[in-house]
Formats: structure tokens, sequence, C-alpha cells
């Protein structure tokens, strides 16, 4: 059975953009890259919301841009090798391989999903998060805690989720990157 | 003399719960000045600069919170006649706050409580030497936020980072300089 994880990169403070739209202080640097790289091996599948699926359609194209390092070459094979599914209600069509369009987030098609797959699965994005987690389907918590504060913006976790959590892992990257991996307790 | 803050947030970011409760009295077993080493840190503190709502509350408590430390008040109303700290000084405008705390050429450090704005008043000034974020194994999914709405983009440099036994994670971070 698969576990479905919310991976997420926030700041100090807890954001994922800043007031102005921007994440670019979070982009990783070769180390945190090549961590996550081994992280996303064992993705199947990804779950996303119309924007996050978006913003990640830069890699179904990454393999065409002059001067991809080697690690970003690595992740661009990575993400193009995996399922996705997009929950929108407005996006029309896909615009990458192996993926699909559910206009509504059911939790028991999830539910299907992770017991019929060996593949670890992520859920992108804190709005859909939010609703796993309301669900009761996240089984871990993947957080890239990056070394700044922004001073607010988009948070980079749901709203309206109180949940006690068990620490797992930890890692800290020569960047000031701490990487955190917890799992929700029993209620 | 080095200006400290520390602090206890939830994983997405909350310092204190809807009602105002710090967040760290969601964790079981959390003891008031007791829990996370606090009394190491308080042993390197000679000060406590705080807002006027932090200073009331204290008054209010019939506990003095701060035996022993001299007080700094962002307040733009007179300091109370009696208190019991040796030394209060007062001053609304945060940058002459730091001065006198600068004066005042304290031995140890100086403990910044805040609330949000004190804080966020003395990061807009860059006279934080350090931040202590104690990061509890919780999401609460609402409450008081760290961040004030525009405040200023800082670089950190993490300085250290421990978990305690209950999962808290404990970063110390020091303000990058010359980047924002």
């Amino acid at each position: 059975m698969a576990k479905l994880i919310y991976s997420a990169v926030a700041s100090a403070d807890g954001y994922v953009e800043d007031a102005a739209g921007s994440f670019e202080w979070a982009a990783p640097d070769e180390e945190v890259h090549r961590f996550v790289n081994e992280l996303e091996r064992r993705v199947g599948t990804y779950l996303y919301g119309r924007r996050m699926y978006q913003t990640m359609l830069y890699w179904e194209t990454a393999h065409t841009v002059p001067g991809q390092p080697p690690f970003a070459r690595e992740f661009t094979a990575i993400w193009q090798a995996a399922e996705k599914i997009v929950f929108s209600k407005t996006l029309a069509s896909v615009q990458s391989a192996r993926t699909r369009i559910e206009r509504n987030f059911d939790p028991g098609m999830v539910r299907h999903l992770k017991s019929a797959t060996e593949h670890d699965m992520t859920v992108g994005g804190a709005d859909l998060a939010g609703q796993a987690f309301r669900a009761g389907l996240v089984d871990e918590l993947q957080l890239f805690l990056v070394p700044v504060v922004v001073g607010g913006g988009k948070p980079a976790l749901p709203n309206d989720v109180h949940l006690d959590l068990e620490l797992l892992d930890t890692r800290r990257f020569a960047s000031g990157a701490v990487y955190l991996r917890y799992r929700p307790k029993p209620a | 003399m080095l200006i400290r803050t520390r602090m206890g947030a939830s994983i997405d970011g909350y310092i204190a719960t809807p009602d105002g409760l710090p967040a760290f009295l969601v964790m079981p077993g959390f003891v008031p000045h007791g829990s996370y080493e606090w009394p190491e840190f308080s042993k390197l503190c000679q000060a406590v600069v705080m807002g006027r709502v932090a200073l009331d509350a204290g008054l209010r408590s019939g506990n003095w919170p701060w035996p022993g430390l001299q007080v700094y008040v962002r307040t733009s109303r007179p300091l109370p006649e009696t208190v019991p700290a040796d030394v209060m000084v007062g001053d609304h405008r945060p940058e002459a706050l730091l001065g006198k705390l600068r004066i005042a050429d304290l031995a140890g450090d100086a403990f910044l409580l805040g609330g949000r704005r004190t804080l966020h008043a003395f990061l807009a000034l860059g006279a934080i030497d350090k931040l202590e974020l104690l990061q509890l194994p919780v999401l609460l999914g609402e409450g008081v936020p760290f961040s004030l709405p525009g405040a200023p983009r800082r670089h950190l440099r993490l300085e250290q980072h421990r978990a305690f036994p209950d999962g808290t994670l404990h970063h110390v971070y020091t303000f990058a300089t010359g980047e924002s």
C-alpha cells in the first residue's frame, strides 16, 4: 500500500510564497536538489491542484532548456515518469504526459489509489493537502525549512487542520535549509 | 550584549492559539520557564524587552515573570510607579528604546520577548542578533502567526539545529547582513 505524503517548502515563518507571489528564495541548491531527487524517485503519482500543476509543468519540457545541471536533468526524468492527477473544476486540458483531470477531490478514490499501488503518492499545494489531511489520508508530512523570513504570503501548510505530529527524521543542509519528516499521531 | 528572541511556533507558523494562549501550551508536559532548556537560556540574559501588552500581563499575573532582569518596554504611556524590577525603561520609539538598551552596556544579553509589533520593529531595525525558533510538532490550523504583514524579508543563517525528545525542534538563526 502506498503512502500519501504532503511535501512542501516553507520559509522559517511558514510561507511557500511571499506576499509578492515570489518563491525564488526557496530555490534548492545542488545538495538539497539531489536529496529531493532521491525522495521523489519513490513517488509514483503526484496529486496536484490546478495552480501547482501549472507551476510544475515546467518540468515537462525542462529537458529542452539549455545548460540544465545534471541534478535538474535527473529530476526532470523522475517527474516525467510519474503519473499526475490534477484536481480542477476549470482546467480544460493537460499539457503533460501521464496526466488526467479529476473535477472533484474524492477521498474514496484517493484511498483506493493508495491501496492499489506500491509507489508512494504526494499531494501538492496547501489547499488540496488540507482536503487530504481532513479526510485522514495523509501519512507523512515532509517540510523543507528555508532560512529566510518573508513576512507574509501564501501559507505552506493548510488552514483549519489541527493535528499532533510525530517527528520521524530531520536533516540539516549546508545552506541552512532543514528537512523535516513527520507522521500524524493517532487521534 | 546580544539581543536574542526565542519563540515557540507550530509547524504551520502560529505562535499563539486564536484566543492568544502561547503555542507552547498545547505541548503535553510543557512547563513554563522550565521546558526546552529555558533555564539555560535565561541565565544568558540580563534584560528583557517587550511591548506594553506583555508588561501589563506580567504585572497582572501576580507572579512577576522576569525577576532579576532589567525591563525595557515599548510604550507611549507612563510606566507604573511601582514595579518589581530594579531598572525599567520605557519609550514608544523602537530606535530610542534600542539606544537606551545599548547605552546600558549590559554584561549579559537582552531577551526580546515580543509581542509581534515590538519583535518586528526590532527586526526592521536589524537589531536582533539571534532568533531561536522552537518548532512544535503540531499543526494548529489557526491562531496568531509569527509574521506581521509587510514585515521585511530577511535571510538567516542556521547556527544550531537539534531535536528535543518530544519532537520539538530548536533552530538558532542569526540574520544575514546585506541581503533582502
